[in-house]
């Protein structure tokens, strides 16, 4: 038994309600029945006292003094009456219900106290009625004409004993409560079968219905009786049917779909949902996720771990939307999975517990398309930087040679035109530096890694050229062996981050740093300045960033771009480029 | 049904049976009849006063029992016959007289046998019951009194007719006597000692009446149901008390007692010579049918009342005595 349950509840409350009731009803009636008997024994004092004190009179004027004797005790009867007394003129009890007081004046006996009220009495013929229910006692003078001396008065005293009525008057009250608790009682054990019945046994079968929800066993039936909670079975089977039709067809879009859908719970006891695409890109039964929630991980490429790591950590955070790019090695295979996940507030929830939910999308196809789009691009800048550099210049180169051998013979033959001619040398010369320029920046590595640090070299004065900074470049090992695409690319992503860096930072200097191991080599691009965050939404959707991760993923680079403190401002970005390419 | 939710129904019923019995039961719930006081009618009689001192001689009431000092026997015994008292103190000729009148008395305790505490006392003059002839005698009717004038006049051969009877209450003999309405009185103690006092002759006593005489503490079956405690009570108390009369003194309760009987210490000593207390241990033996008991008694005291034209028919005698209350001895 529940004692939080509506059928206590309900039960308890009519049955102390019932209580009180009873409680004033028996009150009001004690105190009814208290006034009657009192009403009714002030009736019988004045009865008795009158007649006695007739009755007496008459006796002691006829000296008949047995016979008062005799009325007196008649008197006893009443089994209230403690004691009554007739009394000379002198206060010398004469007769009385009790024998001994016989002859005894009034003060001397139980009666003393009544002596001022039998003064008072002798001068009214009415007689008199005390009543002291503190006492619990009624006390009656009636005065008659006691004519056996003098004529003088003489008395009769009785006195009541209201105790017994009032405590008659209790035990009917109490009586009466107990005879209208039982029957209370009685009905309030009915009305809890009856609210077992009809309430309890039927809201814990709905109870059951809810519980059936978000389960696979079989329905239950609605209650029946048409009552409102028929009603609510009725909608609750009717709410179940509807949602295993909603869980059905997103069952069967989430095992259809080639993409992992995923959903983690705030608390660790709830387990993670995963659709069936989890198994087959993780290479992972599901089942190991309730045991282990971060198993999951063990698929993810080592250098992808922090990053979605990172996401969970503010998808956790705060409500919010995030997207990465990882890799995970699945059955000796690597694939590109991008990983889009979202964080919301369940209503019931405890503030501030997110639940996380995603969907990971296979993209490795599209990253190998962009690698090739991105080396196709290159290779065709190459191209045309070379036939610029092998053709054009050396045409240009081998013009303004002619022209200078032109431009001397004009001279010395005296010939006005011998000006003109060195102009066209001199100009020929520039267009070739120009060409030669536009060469090197098609295909600053055109044929071989090694190329790079001097590509990097000319950058570095470029930068210093071209923005009025300090731009120092550093390559502490010799390269290792790099192919000629790697290399271009790496450059690329060097020289956008050194420009950017010159440009948009207004420092005073721009640091490249290139450092080598045997898996890696670590580009550091570094400036000082406004410092550069490119998770703000509007340098996330920028075409140089979106370029940038590009190349770094072209390569299987990773790209990290931070602004390097308060103290120090500027921005540091650090690209490392594994050496075995995907 | 599913087998859980029929076994929770089956533990339902016991609450439903229960709750149906508790209705009833405060439907049917008994009204409240707060019982009368326990009410006892006594004569006066020093025999009787062993009853009378247990509520104490100087309070106002006794709260378990209500005493009804009563002057004379036949006004007491018509509170009985009305049930407006509980229980009475009768001799064995009053009891016969009450379940002739229709009344089922029984007699529970025997409290004192008179052994010269009744008696016929004449004016000095008169020697002998012979010369009542034609007399006046104050008797109270249908009384011991009458009984015991009966059996007297019987002992001499007379009938009620050889004398003039003057009716009075057994309280009034002696104002009677005092004023020469009568010539003889047929009375008890304390009237007698104090007519004897007074130069009355007796004629003729109980004390040549074996249990004829003695005070029987009877009651109704319904207050011997209704009342078995205060009835134990009393009976106990008067037990008590008893043994104890002869050595009261002014002090401690002999005051009273002698106030009620309206005698001085010697007479209260005198008359208590003319009572015989049987012990408690001897009741059970007085209330058995036996010899010298009180079935006995009745027995003879029926048979002689017949003869006098006291009692309209007979009964059965061992219906009126009960040894229930009584403790000690065997029968």
């Amino acid at each position: 038994m529940s004692f939080n349950s509506l059928q206590f509840r309900l039960s308890a409350a009519v049955f102390a309600f019932g209580l009180v009731m009873i409680g004033m009803s028996v009150y009001r009636q004690y105190q009814r029945d208290m006034e009657s008997r009192l009403e009714r024994k002030r009736l019988q004092a004045y009865q008795e006292g009158t007649r006695l004190a007739g009755l007496a009179q008459h006796f002691f004027r006829r000296r008949l003094p047995r016979s008062a004797d005799l009325v007196i005790s008649y008197a006893s009867v009443d089994a209230d009456l403690m004691l009554g007394v007739v009394c000379d003129s002198g206060d010398i009890i004469r007769s009385t219900t009790q024998k001994q007081w016989r002859g005894v004046p009034l003060r001397e006996s139980p009666l003393a106290a009544v002596q001022p009220l039998v003064t008072q009495a002798k001068e009214k013929p009415e007689g008199i009625l005390d009543e002291s229910l503190e006492q619990g006692r009624l006390t009656a003078v009636f005065p008659f004409k006691y004519i056996m001396d003098r004529m003088d008065s003489g008395v009769v005293v009785l006195r009541y004993d209201l105790n017994p009525g009032m405590a008659a008057s209790m035990r009917r009250a109490w009586n009466e409560c107990a005879a209208q608790s039982c029957l209370l009682s009685g009905g309030c054990l009915l009305l809890w079968s009856l609210l077992r019945l009809l309430v309890t046994e039927r809201v814990t079968m709905i109870v059951r219905q809810t519980q059936q929800i978000g389960t696979e066993g079989a329905l239950q039936t609605p209650l029946g009786g048409g009552d409102e909670l028929a009603v609510i079975s009725e909608s609750i089977a009717d709410a179940v049917r509807r949602l295993r039709d909603a869980e059905w067809r997103f069952g069967q879009i989430a095992s259809n779909m080639r993409d992992v859908f995923w959903v983690a719970p705030p608390s660790e006891a709830e387990p993670i949902y995963v659709n069936e695409a989890y198994v087959r890109l993780f290479g992972q039964p599901a089942e190991r996720l309730s045991g282990h929630r971060w198993d999951w991980l063990r698929a993810v490429q080592r250098e992808d771990v922090r990053p979605a790591l990172e996401m969970l950590r503010q998808l956790r955070r705060q409500v919010g939307e995030h997207e990465i790019e990882i890799r995970v090695q699945v059955e000796g295979r690597v694939e590109w999975l991008r990983c889009r996940g979202f964080s919301t507030q369940r209503p019931a929830d405890v503030p501030g517990h997110l639940q996380v939910a995603g969907v990971a999308a296979v993209i490795t196809e599209e990253k190998e398309m962009q690698r090739r789009v991105l080396e196709a691009a290159e290779q065709e800048r190459r191209r045309i930087g070379q036939d610029l550099h092998d053709d054009v210049c050396q045409r240009l180169a081998a013009a303004q040679l002619k022209s200078g051998v032109l431009g001397g013979a004009l001279k010395r033959e005296g010939h006005a035109q011998a000006e003109l001619a060195e102009d066209v040398a001199h100009e020929l010369a520039e267009a070739s530096e120009i060409a030669r320029g536009f060469s090197r920046g098609l295909a600053p590595v055109a044929f071989r890694a090694a190329e790079l640090p001097d590509a990097l070299d000319d950058l570095s004065r470029f930068i210093e050229r071209a923005f009025d900074v300090r731009c120092h470049f550093s390559c502490a090992d010799t390269p290792p062996a790099l192919d000629t695409e790697a290399a271009a690319q790496g450059f690329r992503i060097i020289q956008e981050l050194a420009i950017n860096a010159a440009k948009h930072g207004h420092g005073t200097w721009v640091e490249i740093s290139v450092t080598y191991d045997a898996k890696s080599i670590r580009i550091e691009v570094s400036n000082d300045g406004v410092p550069f965050d490119p998770t703000e939404p509007a340098r996330k959707r920028s075409m140089g960033m979106h370029l940038l991760r590009q190349r770094a993923s072209a390569l299987g680079a990773s790209l990290v771009i931070r602004p390097r403190g308060v103290a120090e401002g500027g921005t540091r970005a650090v690209c490392e480029i594994p050496l075995a390419r995907p | 049904m599913p087998m859980e939710k029929i076994a929770r129904r089956h533990r339902t019923y016991p609450l439903v049976i229960a709750g149906v019995l508790l209705c009833v039961a405060g439907v049917f719930w008994p009204r409240e009849e707060a019982p009368r006081l326990f009410t006892l009618a006594i004569n006066i009689w020093p025999g009787v006063e062993g009853l009378l001192l247990s509520p104490g001689a100087e309070q106002e009431r006794d709260p378990y029992v209500n005493y009804v000092e009563m002057s004379w026997s036949t006004a007491a015994m018509g509170l009985f016959h009305r049930h407006v008292v509980d229980a009475i103190v009768v001799t064995p000729d009053e009891l016969l007289r009450l379940r002739d009148e229709g009344a089922s008395p029984r007699a529970l305790a025997v409290l004192g046998v008179s052994h010269g505490s009744d008696a016929v006392l004449a004016r000095p003059g008169i020697k002998t019951m012979a010369e009542l002839r034609g007399h006046r005698i104050g008797v109270e009717k249908r009384s011991a009194a009458e009984y015991l004038l009966a059996r007297a006049l019987a002992a001499q051969g007379m009938t009620m007719a050889d004398v003039i009877v003057v009716p009075l209450n057994i309280a009034e003999t002696e104002d009677a006597y005092d004023d020469g309405e009568v010539d003889a009185v047929v009375t008890a103690d304390p009237w007698r000692i104090r007519l004897r006092d007074k130069g009355a002759a007796v004629l003729f006593d109980s004390s040549a009446m074996g249990m004829e005489m003695c005070r029987l503490l009877v009651a109704e079956e319904h207050g011997m149901q209704t009342y078995p405690d205060e009835l134990k009570g009393i009976i106990a108390d008067h037990f008590n008390y008893v043994s104890k009369l002869a050595d009261l003194s002014p002090a401690n309760g002999l005051g009273a007692i002698l106030r009620r009987e309206g005698l001085n210490e010697d007479q209260w000593r005198r008359v208590l010579g003319g009572i015989e207390f049987p012990a408690e241990a001897e009741q059970r033996r007085l209330l058995s049918p036996g010899k010298d008991g009180v079935v006995d008694c009745l027995e003879n005291v029926q048979r002689q009342m017949l003869q006098a034209g006291m009692l309209k028919r007979s009964t059965d005698v061992r219906t009126l005595v009960s040894a229930e209350f009584a403790t000690g001895g065997t029968p």
